[in-house]
């Protein structure tokens, strides 16, 4: 018969296990450039990656203020399939490991 | 012209002058041929693929197409590198040995929605400086979008385009005719998303 008392340590335990050999996730980056224009950065993330009409803004303004922005997160296969989606809409974008 | 307007039923219209949709088309079919022989079936006619022989499917299983940004400088901006660190060059390498004739694929397809849906337009009995309205699919649009970026993207690297700054031009430009259609696509550019912020009003994404 298990006590309860012990129960949430070994929970504890197991989540940070789990957590250590979980992949590292990657970020997409969108970089700035001359030719696109705002309204069409802006209209990408909020139609592709659904963000709301000010939280596209925000990030759009942030790729063109600091030269880039990341924009999603997720597994190296999902951020290639972003990067790739958004080299089909002419925006500049990378990939790279989330601590780099 | 009359810039974008989304269409009741869905759909947008626009309305081009006959040496505007003869600009654009030339335009989109100069983008094909410049990526035609990147795409997954080089050398054949635009428009007219030979039927896919047992070799040709065999063909596109394999990973193929370049390892690293093309020395056109114009193509290196529609084919970017994914990676930006020069230490996951190999990444680099194998992500676009599996995706760019995709990408090609898709721009060289955008480009032919242009072309082809101006060919109606472009009607040689057409009264010069009338303005021909032209309806379009929600499916064209997002063709039309992606071709003229594309197209304005090569544009730019053409009369170098590199910075904010490059974009207010000066006198000594060598290319004046290029810099104001330049600028006219990023105008119809925007009434083209415009449009379909109005249209998504009503629809949202």
């Amino acid at each position: 018969m298990c006590q309860a008392g012990t129960m949430p340590q070994t929970i504890a335990e197991t989540e940070t296990r789990a957590d250590v050999g979980l992949e590292q996730p990657w970020l997409v980056l969108v970089w700035n450039d001359p030719v696109n224009l705002m309204s069409y950065v802006s209209y990408i993330f909020r139609s592709y990656f659904g963000f709301d009409r000010a939280e596209a803004e925000r990030r759009m303004m942030l790729v063109h203020t600091e030269g880039r922005a990341a924009v999603a997160a997720g597994s190296r296969e999902e951020v290639e399939r972003h990067v790739e989606a958004m080299h089909d809409y002419g925006l500049w974008a990378t990939l790279q490991k989330a601590d780099a | 012209m009359t810039g974008f307007s989304p269409r009741p039923g869905g759909g947008y219209t626009v309305a081009f002058e006959r040496h505007e949709a003869s600009l654009i088309s030339e335009l989109a079919g100069q983008i094909a041929q410049l990526l035609s022989p990147l795409a997954s079936a080089p050398g054949g006619e635009l428009g007219a693929r030979p039927p896919l022989s047992e070799q040709d499917l065999l063909d596109s299983l394999e990973a193929s197409g370049s390892l690293a940004l093309h020395e056109d400088p114009a193509i290196a901006r529609l084919l970017p590198d994914a990676y930006g660190d020069e230490a996951d060059a190999d990444s680099a390498s194998d992500f676009r040995r599996y995706t760019e004739q995709g990408i090609v694929d898709r721009k060289v397809a955008n480009a032919l929605v242009i072309v082809n849906s101006l060919a109606a337009s472009i009607d040689v009995n057409m009264t010069e400086n009338l303005a021909m309205p032209m309806e379009f699919t929600e499916a064209q649009a997002q063709s039309w979008l992606r071709g003229l970026t594309d197209i304005r993207l090569t544009i730019a690297s053409r009369i170098g385009i590199e910075t904010e700054e490059d974009v207010q031009g000066s006198n000594n430009d060598t290319a004046p005719f290029l810099r104001e259609v330049y600028h006219w696509l990023g105008y119809l550019t925007e009434s083209l998303l415009s449009a379909i912020d109005r249209e998504h009003d009503e629809h949202p994404y």
